[in-house]
């Protein structure tokens, strides 16, 4: 047996993968509807897992889908539906096509083809819930029982047709239904232009029987507002969109216990239009500021006498029906010889189905500043009276004030008023004395003026600029060797001349080489010249371009010649020879060091 | 002649820290003409202090003279601009002026730095200043020392901050100093003055300016400056009617 079940289950899913040819298909269900009518798109789809793109259609709105699918296996051969339905809302008259709309099964894409829908004016088909595509008593239920349209609609009422710009009117938008509505939802509530709106809070509205053309109606309404139209001239409210499933009861007893409900269906209701008249121009004063409705106004002051500096409270209140939220009173008038205070505004307003109003308060602080009777106000309000199409002045005081006591002086302190829950600042006062700082009466010198910010500001410049002179100096130094050389000769021939002289006490004939070269060297680190291309004539050569005089010359080339002699001829000298030689060469650098 | 020796017996013994007590024990006693007359002899020793001008402000306000008050709070605030308790004491006299002229507003940025200028030392300035340029002389010895190719984006960067700190402390302090040295601000101190169009009774009148108002002297001739408004306007005032801050 298991065995068996188990060969059918595989020759099903081997059926339902290989045996089947793929249609696509797309059907409404009416091809001529009116605008308040809801339209079904279902798309079948057998012989294979569809998954349809979700459609964009042209002057329709979309909503679902809902799937059902359905096996049958018939003359062995076994087939598998699926259906995808749309719900389409026509959002305006006229033809429309719905295009091919792509679905792909077993990655090939399929197209629909494609339908013309005609949308006409007001509703042409009964309205009738969506059966369900799995019902577990299959047949055994009778099927829902079919919604006509005029078993349900949803009607926009207003309380005028024909108003005054400015003038609020009551929409409401009532459901009348034979059946017992399940949760009511609103749509589709597109943006009123040209209208002010106070939304009215229905809270839970009560579902009353009406009887309406002989027939009796269960009816509730859905939405209430007021309208303050802001123009003049033809206005339209445009409709307002409801879905709703109804509780279905039958006369089967076996559905007492199993009441459902239906599927949503979507309603629409139809737009109005509000003539609008423009408020005239006769009667109307410079401050009217377009307050239509019924209005008074009062002017209360909190205390009618009172001292001078101390704060009154002065309340103007204004009451009515009409758009009181956009409505902001005249200027204070001029209170001479009162300092004023930004007015507290409180605004008590509540939409009811007999229309917009309550109150709106305005408190002002006022403090006198003198003493005497004070006449604050009057107040006039202009308004124009629709029921009576004419213009009404509301006033209110004036109000007095018997002020006592003395004018404030200058100097007396202004006590501050504050508004109510601030902290209350009783009086203002300057600053208390400071304390003698203990430098009182000394004379400081400011910073500015001492020592040290002028060396502060010299410092740093004699300092930066003797570093770039040392800089500069060091970096010549190393390049112009020859400077070097020569700065360098007075020390070197002077440290030669006294070896010269610690070989002349030892009696050494080095003596006179060493002399020699001392002089050599000399004028060579002098010259920048290297000392072992000199000769005697060369050094007179350089010694007469560097404007030596001639006895200094003649003493320069004596002594070297006198090295010559010794050096080369054999004979002891004696170190007083010596120590002489010594002391002319000294003389000699001394004075050539004055020279060069 | 006595009481004269005694007078200056008291001068020359009381030290200014005790002149200051005196002062504000009349003070607190609500006899404020004498403790403006304290305070005054104080100044009139030579004392030049923030604190004793906005004791003497004080006492003037007290006494009812809107006008002396705002001279010496301003004359304190030149001396210590930062102050706090002289600022709020002269908006709040400033505040009981009568027809106060009110300046046009600046954009915030622009208020800021104004109160900067207005509220900062001369002399935390020169110490910035000195601070700032000693530490650039260092910065630029060590860039001197490294040589070009060593120089570092930090230092640099300190460098540039030092040098800039140092030129704005020095260009500011300067303006202050030099706008120090040619104070040309008065204050009205009579209940009601006119400002006219020449110096002159017969010229006709501009304007009428209360006790306490702040105005810019621009010229002088004989008896009358000549002045500005904080709104612009122009015109000659008589010298005896204002005193210069």
């Amino acid at each position: 047996m298991k065995r068996f079940l188990f060969v059918g289950l595989v020759v099903l899913w081997a059926g339902l993968a290989f045996g089947q040819r793929v249609t696509v298909e797309a059907t409404v269900s009416a091809r001529r509807i009116g605008i308040e009518d809801i339209v079904e798109l279902t798309i079948s789809v057998s012989g294979g897992r569809a998954t349809p793109r979700f459609p964009s259609i042209d002057g329709f709105r979309v909503s679902g889908p809902s799937t059902s699918s359905r096996f049958s296996i018939v003359n062995g051969q076994t087939s598998s539906t699926s259906s995808f339905t749309y719900q389409l809302v026509p959002l305006s008259e006229g033809t429309f096509t719905i295009l091919g709309i792509p679905v792909d099964v077993a990655g090939r894409t399929y197209e629909t083809a494609p339908i013309r829908v005609e949308v006409v004016a007001g509703s042409v088909l009964p309205r009738r819930a969506r059966s369900r595509g799995f019902d577990p008593f299959g047949g055994q239920r009778r099927r829902e029982p079919e919604i006509k349209a005029e078993d349900v609609f949803v009607r926009a009422e207003v309380s005028k047709r024909s108003v005054y710009q400015g003038e609020g009117v009551v929409v409401t938008y009532r459901v009348y239904s034979k059946y017992m509505p399940h949760g009511p939802e609103v749509d589709d509530d597109p943006p009123l232009t040209g209208f002010w709106v106070e939304e009215i809070n229905l809270g839970n509205p009560n579902i009353e029987r009406q009887v309406v053309k002989g027939q009796e109606y269960l009816t509730f309404p859905m939405k209430q507002r007021v309208l303050f139209p802001a123009r003049a001239g033809e206005l339209t409210i445009p409709p307002l969109t409801l879905s709703m499933a109804f509780r279905l009861s039958s006369s089967d007893p076996f559905d007492v216990f199993f009441a459902r409900a239906s599927r949503p269906i979507v309603l629409r209701s139809s737009a109005l239009t509000l003539d609008v008249k423009p408020l005239p121009s006769n009667g109307r004063s410079r401050d009217f500021t377009g307050a239509v409705g019924a209005y008074e106004l009062d002017a209360v002051l909190s205390h009618e006498d009172v001292e001078a500096g101390n704060p009154v409270t002065l309340t103007l209140v204004l009451r009515g029906r009409g758009n009181l939220r956009s409505l902001e009173l005249p200027e204070l008038p001029d209170t001479p010889g009162f300092r004023t205070f930004d007015p507290k505004m409180d605004e008590k307003l509540r939409a009811t189905g007999a229309g917009f109003g309550g109150e709106k308060t305005w408190e002002y602080v006022l403090v006198p500043e003198s003493s005497g009777t004070k006449e604050i106000g009057p107040w006039n309000f202009q308004y124009f009276d629709p029921s009576a199409g004419k213009y009404v002045d509301a006033s209110a005081g004036p109000v007095l004030l018997h002020v006592s006591g003395a004018a404030a002086p200058a100097n007396v302190l202004t006590p501050a008023v504050t508004a109510r829950g601030e902290v209350k600042l009783l009086r203002e006062d300057i600053r208390y004395l400071k304390d003698a700082p203990a430098t009182l009466g000394l004379l400081i010198t400011p910073f500015y003026g001492r020592f040290l910010f002028y060396a502060s500001l010299a410092f740093p410049v004699f300092w930066n600029v003797g570093f770039v002179l040392y800089l500069k100096r060091k970096e010549r130094e190393k390049t112009h060797s020859t400077l070097f050389r020569s700065r360098r000769a007075h020390g070197m021939a002077r440290g030669r001349l006294k070896s010269a002289s610690k070989l002349a006490s030892k009696g050494s004939k080095d003596f006179y080489e060493e002399i020699a070269s001392a002089l050599y060297r000399y004028i060579g680190d002098k010259k920048s010249v290297s000392p072992s291309g000199l000769t005697t004539e060369r050094i007179d050569e350089h010694l007469e371009a560097s404007g030596v005089d001639d006895d200094l010359r003649t003493g320069f080339a004596t002594v070297l010649a006198a090295c010559e002699e010794a050096r080369f001829t054999p004979g002891e000298r004696t170190r007083e020879e010596m120590s002489a030689l010594l002391g002319r060469a000294e003389a000699l650098i001394v004075s050539m060091e004055r020279q060069i | 002649m006595p009481w004269l020796f005694a007078l200056l017996l008291q001068a020359a013994v009381e030290s200014p820290q005790e002149a200051f007590a005196r002062a504000e024990a009349h003070y607190q006693e609500q006899r404020f003409d004498d403790a403006i007359a304290a305070y005054e002899a104080m100044r009139a020793q030579g004392i030049e202090d923030g604190v004793l001008y906005y004791n003497l402000g004080n006492a003037y306000f007290k006494a009812g003279k809107i006008g002396l008050a705002v001279l010496n709070y301003e004359r304190a605030l030149e001396l210590m601009p930062g102050d706090r308790d002289t600022r709020t004491n002269l908006a709040f006299a400033n505040d009981l002026i009568a027809g106060g002229v009110e300046p046009a507003p600046l954009p915030i940025v622009i208020r800021w730095l104004v109160q900067f200028y207005q509220r900062v030392r001369p002399d935390i300035l020169a110490r910035v200043l000195s601070l700032s340029f000693v530490l650039a002389g260092g910065l630029l010895t060590i860039f001197i020392y490294d040589g070009w190719p060593s120089w570092r984006s930090a230092t640099i960067a300190a460098l540039v901050l030092c040098g800039l700190t140092a030129l704005l402390s020095g260009v500011t302090l300067a303006t202050k100093l030099n706008q120090a040295a040619n104070r040309v601000e008065a204050i009205v101190l009579t209940e009601n003055a006119y400002v006219r169009s020449g110096p002159g009774e017969g010229s006709p009148r501009l304007a009428e300016v209360h006790e306490g108002l702040k105005v810019r002297v621009i010229g002088e001739r004989e008896d009358w400056f000549q002045v500005t408004l904080a709104n612009g306007l122009a015109g000659w005032i008589r010298r005896s009617e204002m005193e210069k801050i």
